[in-house]
């Protein structure tokens, strides 16, 4: 290295030294030239001219050196960087960048002519000066060349960008993709990466990115559309079972039951337009559940008007064994006719009606049994618990008793006893009036003491000595086991306000306010409340 | 001046009145003729007297001339006497002639030492110089003629150096511009050769 140096200050010095040589005898051409001494002048200039020719010549050829070097690797460079894009195979711009390659070639022999040129200086800057025009012409339009090409492919490329993000917005409007959920974060993740590549010019990442996004899209519009179907066959389902639950009378078109299940068909439509899904299904399922529960209740409905119905035609065979009831006489004719009316309206489906025909033929056979009858009902089997408490005044004791006697606060505990003929069951139980006064409210019995049955599918399976639970259902206030040598108010006494009530809602009643007592009023066998 | 020559010429034409072709007087005059028109810008000082001095002349000439036309000599002598008057008139003005020479024969000189023609041209630029002296010389002695001839030479001589020096400096300034225009190029492209070198 140190060599070098010293090899490159003496050629410098020489270089230099000849330089100063022809800068001296110019100086002296001139003084004598100011002399008058023009003859001198002139050979003295045409002395500097000879050395000056000569160096000119020779730093030429060096300077040239490095100037085409500079505009040689300025050119390289910059069609390596188009080389980086695929503009020299792309159809539009590959003729233009022939061109450019020719003149890169014209670049290297208009150089070579002008080393070749050795002491002509005139023809060797022609020529280095045509090679550093060709060399500079290439870079400039490969350059041109290059911008234009990724400017079209720049647009092509922000495009298909915008497209996807379209497609996106689409989505997200549409429920597809929701935001900030996994696919959203990823469709946003690729068009952010897609952005990243457009502006370092990876169109091949560019395009693989917005492929990636658009998959994802389709898919989570896939998805939508099959969840789509999926719910409306759900929707169609239970379309179908409301309206098979209307047409065998299961629902009466227009009460409460119908409008609870079809508004949530309706919601469930709605849904679907809108494409909440989710809230199609639930809405779907909820008026399913509706209907499961109508038809469950329906069914113990009709289960129960059954072994009413069986129930009473054994009362009635046993009433004209007993004679009680005289074959085809009038109350026989009466009890028959409600009987064939109950089993009519079962079969229709039709179980209020049919139930309220059971229980009219089951108190036209208590009037009968109650007028023929000498010993009268209540008469308990040993074992049992001696009710009496319909006739029976209790002595009074510490529990509240209004002016006449009567306890004033209705049992929340009955004792299952055996009676003859009619002996306890839910239904009776329910009809008392310190119960609910209403034989229809025997659900309620059933619901609240369904676990302690022996079969809790079988409501009429109870027995005696069993403590049923009476829940509250209308607010009444409730204490205490019954007791039958007790009197007791009645549950509409109780509700008037003449005693104490209960607030507290039992757990198996829906409500504890009017709109509870309006819906046990309202509450008919053939339309049970669904809870 | 005038009026002595004015004289001059009635006498002449009483005294003449009665000679024939008048050689002499036609040799005389076509010698001064030919002395005032030697200096071809001296007429110009009296523009009128040399056309009328010539216009006689040529009267003059065409009577002696012509063979036919002796008996016409007392014409030919008249306009040869107011030729003569003329002429002379014309030569009177030699000094001022030679007063507008010497002064355009100076100018020639500062040209000439502008260009230090005297350097290179020595030899012509005193050969001017030599005529220049004469005429200044001649000058003082009133012999205008001379002092007119060496002007005539001098300007010559000199306004040829001027232009010998002339293109003398011009081709050595051509060179000179020339080499210090490659000078000039040869150190800006080993400047620039530097920073190349440099980088």
């Amino acid at each position: 290295m140190k060599k070098i140096l010293i090899l490159l200050v003496l050629l410098s010095s020489a270089v230099f030294s000849q330089v100063g040589s022809a800068s001296t005898t110019v100086n002296e051409a001139e003084g004598l030239q100011n002399e008058g001494k023009y003859n001198d002048s002139i050979v003295k200039s045409r002395e500097a001219s000879t050395i000056l020719d000569s160096e000119l010549t020779t730093t030429l050829h060096e300077l040239m050196k490095f100037r085409i070097a500079d505009a040689k690797a300025k050119a390289d460079t910059a069609m390596a960087n188009s080389k980086r894009t695929a503009v020299e195979n792309d159809r539009e711009f590959k003729p233009q960048v022939d061109e450019v390659n020719k003149l890169y070639a014209e670049a290297g022999a208009f150089n070579q002519a002008g080393i070749s040129a050795g002491a002509d200086f005139d023809s060797a800057l022609d020529n280095y000066n045509k090679a550093l025009g060709s060399y500079n012409n290439v870079t400039l339009n490969i350059n041109k060349i290059t911008q234009a090409y990724l400017n079209r492919e720049s647009g092509i490329a922000r495009k298909m960008i915008d497209d996807v993000r379209t497609m996106h917005d689409t989505a997200v409007k549409n429920g597809a993709i929701k935001t900030n959920d996994d696919a959203d974060k990823l469709v946003k993740s690729n068009l952010s990466d897609a952005e990243g590549a457009l502006v370092s010019y990876n169109f091949a990442l560019v395009k693989q990115k917005t492929d990636a996004a658009t998959n994802l899209i389709n898919q989570a519009n896939k998805t939508l559309a099959d969840a789509k179907d999926s719910a409306k066959k759900m929707i169609d389902e239970v379309n179908a079972m409301y309206n098979a639950s209307v047409n065998n009378n299961t629902i009466t078109k227009g009460d409460e039951n119908d409008k609870k299940v079809s508004d949530s068909l309706s919601l469930a439509n709605q849904n679907l337009q809108s494409n909440n899904i989710t809230g199609a299904v639930d809405k779907a399922n909820e008026a399913k559940k509706m209907l499961e529960q109508i038809n469950e209740s329906n069914a113990l409905l009709m289960a129960e008007n059954k072994k009413l119905i069986e129930d009473t035609k054994k009362r009635r065979d046993d009433f004209l064994k007993s004679s009680i009831l005289i074959i085809d006489g009038k109350d026989d004719r009466d009890v028959v006719g409600l009987i064939t009316q109950s089993e009519e309206s079962l079969n229709q489906n039709k179980q209020k009606d049919s139930k309220e025909k059971i229980v009219e033929a089951n108190n036209r056979l208590n009037e009968v049994e109650l007028r023929r009858l000498a010993p009268r009902d209540g008469d308990i089997i040993p074992g049992g618990v001696d009710e009496g408490a319909d006739r029976n005044l209790a002595s009074v004791d510490n529990e509240i008793k209004g002016a006449d006697s009567r306890v004033m606060i209705l049992p929340q505990y009955y004792v299952v006893v055996r009676k003859i003929p009619l002996t306890d069951a839910l239904w009776r139980i329910a009809a008392r009036g310190y119960v609910y006064g209403d034989a229809l409210e025997w659900t309620k019995l059933y619901e609240a003491n369904r676990r302690l049955l022996r079969d809790p599918r079988n409501p009429d399976l109870i027995l005696p000595g069993q403590r049923l639970m009476i829940p509250s259902i209308r607010g009444e206030r409730r204490e205490g086991t019954y007791d039958p040598n007790k009197e007791y108010i009645t549950i509409e006494e109780a509700l008037n306000g003449n005693v104490a009530t209960n607030n507290t809602v039992n757990t198996n009643t829906t409500n504890t306010n009017q709109n509870a007592t309006n819906q046990a009023a309202n509450n008919t066998l053939d339309n049970p409340t669904v809870r | 001046m005038k009026k002595s020559l004015f004289l001059i010429f009635v006498i002449s034409i009483f005294v003449f009145s009665c000679v024939g072709i008048p050689k002499k007087d036609y040799e005389r005059v076509s010698n001064l003729r030919e002395r005032v028109n030697k200096y071809d810008k001296l007429k110009d000082y009296s523009k009128n007297e040399y056309d009328k001095a010539e216009q006689e002349y040529a009267l003059a000439k065409a009577i002696v001339e012509d063979e036919t036309r002796k008996k016409e000599g007392k014409e030919a002598k008249i306009s040869l006497l107011s030729a003569e008057t003329n002429y002379k008139v014309v030569v009177a003005k030699m000094p001022d002639y030679a007063t507008d020479l010497q002064k355009d024969t100076d100018d020639e000189i500062a040209k000439a030492d502008s260009l230090k023609a005297s350097v290179d041209f020595a030899e012509k630029y005193n050969n001017a110089r030599a005529y220049y002296d004469s005429a200044k010389a001649s000058i003082e002695k009133n012999n205008y003629d001379k002092a007119l001839d060496d002007l005539l030479l001098a300007k010559t001589e000199y306004s040829e150096v001027y232009a010998m020096a002339k293109d003398k400096y011009d081709e050595s300034n051509t060179l000179l511009t020339d080499v210090k225009n490659k000078l000039s190029e040869l150190e800006k492209m080993q400047k620039e050769l530097a920073s190349f070198k440099g980088k």
